[in-house]
């Protein structure tokens, strides 16, 4: 499910102003959402009319989009190589960009870092990182990198922005324990943090859809038995089953592997609240008197559910989907901060935080938290959407 | 399509039939719903909501159907229409050419070909039409159902549009661009898609305004006589029910207490809740009040899960005797085709409403 | 925001007023007087009540009767000041009486402060159609009394305890010693409605609202509560506002009666006035659409034509015209009809009856010197 009311809005809004004869309400007319001159207007078209008076979930969408926009382009737009090290530059600071340089010949606008030069402080045994105005490393936009090729079939040889010579490093956010930039490792763990969300909701989508679409069209025992599986899938305290689960995937198996494995752990318990939701709604649409009226044209249950019941709940389920992504990523990033989900070689959100881990790394490269407020911009995002979308998916309650 | 209905003869019976004048008759229809108490749902009783009812619907009559809520004046009606499997007894409806079949005994798929003959209007216009889909796919539904090609059906949803009193171009709106009135019109609409002989209205103008009630009542009446249409006409208001129909029966607790013509049973009631039901109804007019002799009805509705024994209106009625109290009196027919539930229906001299102008 | 609470609902003015300056008439307990409360909503200003005039005379029934979108529960829930926002009471003055003889102007009381407060529930109370929704499931009908009488009374516990059993007993509860600590869902639809009006009377109001109180009701039950509500006012003297959408019920309880459309006062008058020779189109054509009992035969009902529209999308001039079969080309779409005085204590806000060469006269004078 799309949106495929987008591309509509302007027409709408003429047909509103069209309105070509008063048409008045029934019951409660202040209660009822405004019915003059509203013509033929989809329900998709009347949630996205809603949803953008919605602010704060209009934010929302923008950076959720950005945030796919960044994870589906990451090669395009990060500035270095995410699993390049450097020996020089363990926990390099971010490095300040200037945009003029003094020279010789006056000043001239010329956007640029300066290398660092780096001492041994013997007493605190700590590496001491200063800027060498010798050393200048040029920055550009759609500089010259390696060949790549983007969203995995457009050959590319530049990317966004980085330093202009390919072999020079730029630290806009720091560098980690083994002088990776941070930055490009961010970007490239927004591809793996927010994917993992959207095949994990995938995945309990079908489950829940399914399992609780069985237990609120069936009752009985069907739903007796789905409704105590998912009372004993709530009941089991998260954490430990975490760990058990990771300890069953085998240690030498792919990373890949491990990510897919990790998806699926969190959709077996995420499926639950969906399939609740999903349950309840066929139960109480089961018992409509539109539904009522199907059943009394002689329509099959089959053709009463994807006709009459489905696109009733179509909108809220896509509403809940969209608040149970905050869950998976939020998942996978304590997974894999606790050292239970993704290991290295792979980049995520979560991997990233585990060099946090320790208070003294917090102290001297507290940078290495950034990626921690990456994920609670990308789970304030999607609840903002979330509940914009919640809002706005009931035009007719 | 099952050209045979081979239940009824399978169960051993004679072949049931109906009188010429009959399109519908039910006899001792039941329905129950189980109570189930405690943490092992043991079977704990039964809510009687229709309890052995005999009711017979003339073609091409107005058949009222009156009482208070949790009558089973709704029940008997989706029993009909077979949204609700009986308990027990037959639902007899005779076809065009004569052949009488036993609705509470099909499944659904030999159901199929009677559902475009008995239709509903429901009653409430905003929750009866889905609002997901368009006025034409709504109107529409049943005949595409039943085979219909589009051209046709998009032809036919127009005729039905402006036989309602609807704009055709309507077609393609959505319900929400509907008020009240309008969207009930269409739920007509949708009902009379199949021409349907039997329509079951359920309180199908109760939940419009005032001035909606009297437009659609009169389209009601227009329907009925241009296709000569059977209506089951549902409701608890009995001036509606009194301006619309051609003979009326009464429901208290599941079970039927009068059945009459309209000018008998509201100018000359036989059993007391008839009575104590038409002089509960506020009269429009100032002058008429307090000129009431009849006592209003103390006491509540009896539990149609727990009801008393005898008559199950004895607690409350204001002519009780002993009689009443031990036993149930049974639907016998008077004089004139009326029929009432009551032992004492020839004694008592129980006061109509006046007929006025 | 505070500042903005202030600008939206402090209206200028003190709302404690003076008996002469407030130009009461001696009978009538409450005075409304161009009411009008508004609904901002993002598309736009609804004006649900848009100039609503009638008096409430004391120890007296008035019947507001109206279709859906008239406005009536709205007025009903101004005179309580219990408009939730996006609606305010925009302007119009609601003057009551209180028992102390003091007169207040409720529609400029801050709708949150103390004094309307103090008036809700002792001098005004409400009753709702669905008391269900009104009563507190969690609470016994008892305890949610007695809280209503000590809010407004120094009384204790027994004390209060013995008023709420005396209550329920004047509104004819069976076993009211029992009764009193029943839950809702242990009562049926008609105790659960008395046991309302046993909350609403506990603090003897002298004018109680009573808000489609038995729509919700069967005939039968309906009977005995209209019975109830008319002996409860014969005794205490106190004033009903009763609003319904049913005319029957109307001309059974009410001594008044104020017909609105669409947040509109269109007639106004004594009750057998109204029902004998309604003056306003729309009154006329309400009584006649109505079925009534006893009318035998089979005929047809003489329908409105159209619907009600929409409040935001009001008709110029007046709100009845596109439906109105006196509808007077070019006067009655363009001049919205004042509320005339043609009798002792009776209304009508309709062009047939207005001086309407006076009325364009100074239309036009406005428009002119609005250039």
């Amino acid at each position: 499910m799309h949106l495929p009311f987008w591309s509509r809005i302007r027409k709408t809004r003429q047909g509103k102003l069209a309105g070509d004869e008063p048409i008045g309400v029934g019951d409660n007319p202040l209660l009822r959402e405004e019915t003059t001159g509203a013509s033929e207007e989809t329900q998709w078209r009347l949630i996205w009319r809603r949803f953008r008076r919605h602010h704060l979930a209009m934010g929302g969408l923008v950076v959720v989009l950005m945030l796919y926009g960044v994870a589906a382009c990451a090669e395009f737009l990060a500035p270095m190589n995410p699993r390049a090290f450097d020996s020089k530059y363990p926990y390099a600071p971010p490095q300040r960009v200037r945009m003029f340089h003094e020279s010789e010949e006056g000043v001239s606008f010329r956007p640029h870092v300066l290398d660092y030069r780096v001492e041994l402080d013997s007493v605190q045994m700590t590496r001491v990182f200063h800027d060498d105005p010798d050393q200048v490393v040029d920055l550009g936009f759609f500089v010259e990198t390696e060949p790549y090729r983007l969203m995995g079939f457009i050959p590319m040889r530049r990317q966004f922005f980085g330093p202009v010579n390919p072999d020079h490093s730029f630290f806009l956010l720091g560098a980690d324990r083994l002088g990776r930039d941070l930055l490009s490792r961010m970007i490239y763990g927004t591809r793996i943090s927010m994917t993992v969300g959207l095949i994990g909701v995938t995945l309990s989508l079908v489950l829940g859809i399914t399992l609780g679409g069985m237990s609120g069209y069936f009752g009985g025992w069907i739903d007796n038995l789905i409704q105590r599986l998912i009372e004993f899938l709530q009941s089991i305290p998260s954490i430990p089953l975490w760990l058990g689960l990771s300890a069953a995937i085998p240690p030498r198996v792919d990373p890949l592997m491990v990510y897919f494995y990790i998806t699926i752990i969190l959709s077996i318990l995420g499926w639950t609240g969906l399939g609740r939701v999903v349950r309840g709604k066929f139960m109480s649409l089961k018992t409509e008197d539109f539904v009522l009226a199907a059943r009394l044209d002689g329509c099959s249950s089959g053709r009463i559910i994807r006709r009459h019941m489905v696109p009733s709940f179509m909108s809220h389920i896509i509403a809940t989907t969209t608040l149970a992504i905050p869950h998976m990523i939020i998942g996978e990033t304590s997974l894999s901060f606790l050292g239970l989900g993704l290991r290295p070689p792979v980049i995520s959100w979560g991997v990233l935080l585990q060099e946090a881990q320790n208070i003294r790394t917090v102290a001297t490269a507290p940078w290495l938290l950034l990626p921690g407020a990456m994920v609670a911009v990308a789970v304030l995002a999607l609840n903002f959407l979330g509940d914009g979308l919640r809002d706005a998916s009931d035009p007719y309650a | 399509m099952s050209e045979t209905t081979p239940q009824t003869a399978m169960a051993g019976t004679t072949e049931p039939t109906l009188d010429t004048d009959e399109l519908l008759r039910l006899e001792s229809l039941c329905v129950h719903f189980p109570i189930y108490k405690g943490l092992l749902r043991r079977h704990a009783g039964d809510v009687r909501a229709v309890d052995d009812v005999h009711l017979s619907v003339k073609k091409g009559e107005v058949l009222g159907l009156v009482g208070e809520s949790g009558c089973g004046k709704t029940t008997t009606g989706r029993s009909i229409v077979r949204i609700l499997k009986p308990t027990s007894g037959k639902i007899l409806y005779q076809e065009e050419h004569g052949k009488v079949v036993d609705l509470a005994q099909l499944n659904d798929r030999q159901l199929f070909k009677y559902r475009a003959d008995i239709r509903m209007v429901f009653q409430d216009p905003f929750s009866s039409l889905n609002p997901r889909l368009t006025v034409g796919d709504i109107i529409g539904e049943v005949l595409e159902i039943q085979g219909w090609r589009k051209s046709d059906i998009n032809d036919r949803v127009r005729y039905l549009l402006e036989k309602v009193g609807l704009r055709p171009e309507y077609v393609g709106r959505f319900p929400h661009a509907f008020s009240g009135g309008e969207r009930q019109r269409i739920g007509i609409a949708r009902s009379l898609a199949t021409n349907p002989r039997l329509v079951v209205a359920d309180e199908s103008v109760s939940a419009l305004d005032v001035s909606i009630q009297a437009q659609t009542i009169n389209l009601l009446q227009d329907l009925q006589e241009e296709f000569g249409l059977t209506y089951l006409f549902v409701a608890h208001d009995l001036s509606v029910v009194e301006h619309i129909s051609d003979r009326v029966a009464v429901m208290y607790v599941g079970k039927i207490v009068e059945v009459a013509d309209k000018d008998s049973l509201f100018g000359s009631p036989k059993h007391p809740y008839t009575e104590a039901l038409l002089h509960s109804v506020p009269k429009p007019d100032p002058k008429r009040r307090r000129l009431g002799t009849v006592p209003k009805l103390k006491g509540e509705v009896a539990d149609p899960a727990n009801p008393p024994r005898g008559c199950y209106f004895h607690p409350r009625c204001p002519y009780a005797q002993d009689k009443c109290r031990v036993e149930r009196p049974a639907l016998r027919a008077l004089p004139g085709g009326r029929q009432v539930a009551c032992h004492f229906a020839e004694e008592l001299d129980l006061e109509g409403i006046p007929a006025v102008e | 925001m505070l500042l903005r609470k202030k600008i939206q609902y402090g209206r200028p003015g003190s709302a404690i007023l003076d008996a002469d300056a407030a130009g009461m008439r001696p009978e009538n307990l409450v005075e409304v007087r161009n009411l009008q409360t508004h609904f901002f909503t993002d598309r736009g200003i609804v004006k649900a009540v848009d100039g609503v005039s009638f008096a409430v005379p004391k120890g007296k029934t008035i019947g507001i009767v109206g279709e859906s979108g008239s406005g009536k529960s709205i007025t009903a829930r101004s005179l309580m000041s219990l408009i939730d926002p996006p609606g305010r009471i925009v302007s119009g003055e609601i003057l009551l009486e209180r028992q102390d003889g003091q007169i207040v102007d409720i529609a400029r009381l801050d709708p949150f402060g103390s004094e309307i407060r103090a008036i809700r529930g002792a001098d005004i109370a409400l009753i709702f159609q669905e008391p269900m929704a009104a009563l507190s499931p969690v609470h016994t009908i008892g305890n949610q009394i007695i809280e209503m009488i000590q809010i407004h009374e120094d009384l204790d516990d027994k004390a209060a305890r013995d008023k709420a059993i005396d209550m329920l007993r004047r509104v004819d509860m069976p076993k009211a010693e029992q009764r009193i600590d029943a839950y809702t869902f242990e009562l049926s639809g008609g105790m659960r409605q008395r046991a309302m009006i046993a909350m609403a009377l506990a603090c003897r109001p002298r004018l109680v609202i009573a808000d489609e109180p038995t729509t919700a009701l069967d005939v039968t039950t309906q009977a005995t509560i209209l019975d109830l509500l008319r002996e409860l006012q014969s005794r205490d003297e106190m004033s009903v506002m009763f609003i319904t959408h049913d005319l029957g019920v109307v001309a059974e309880i009410a001594d008044e009666v104020a017909v609105m459309y669409l947040g509109r006062v269109v007639e106004r008058g004594p009750v057998d006035d109204i029902f004998e020779q309604p003056m306003h189109p729309y009154t006329r054509a309400l009584i006649r659409s109505i079925p009534k009992l006893g009318v035998r035969g089979r005929h047809r009902l003489e329908a409105i034509s159209g619907m009600v529209p929409h409040p935001s999308n009001r008709p110029q001039g007046c709100p009845f015209h596109d439906r109105c079969p006196e509808f007077m080309p070019g006067v009655c779409d363009r001049i919205v009809p004042p509320l005339e005085k043609i009798g002792e204590r009776r209304d009508v806000s309709c062009l047939l009856h207005s001086d309407v060469e006076a009325l364009k006269a100074a239309s036009e004078q406005e428009t002119t010197s609005d250039e």
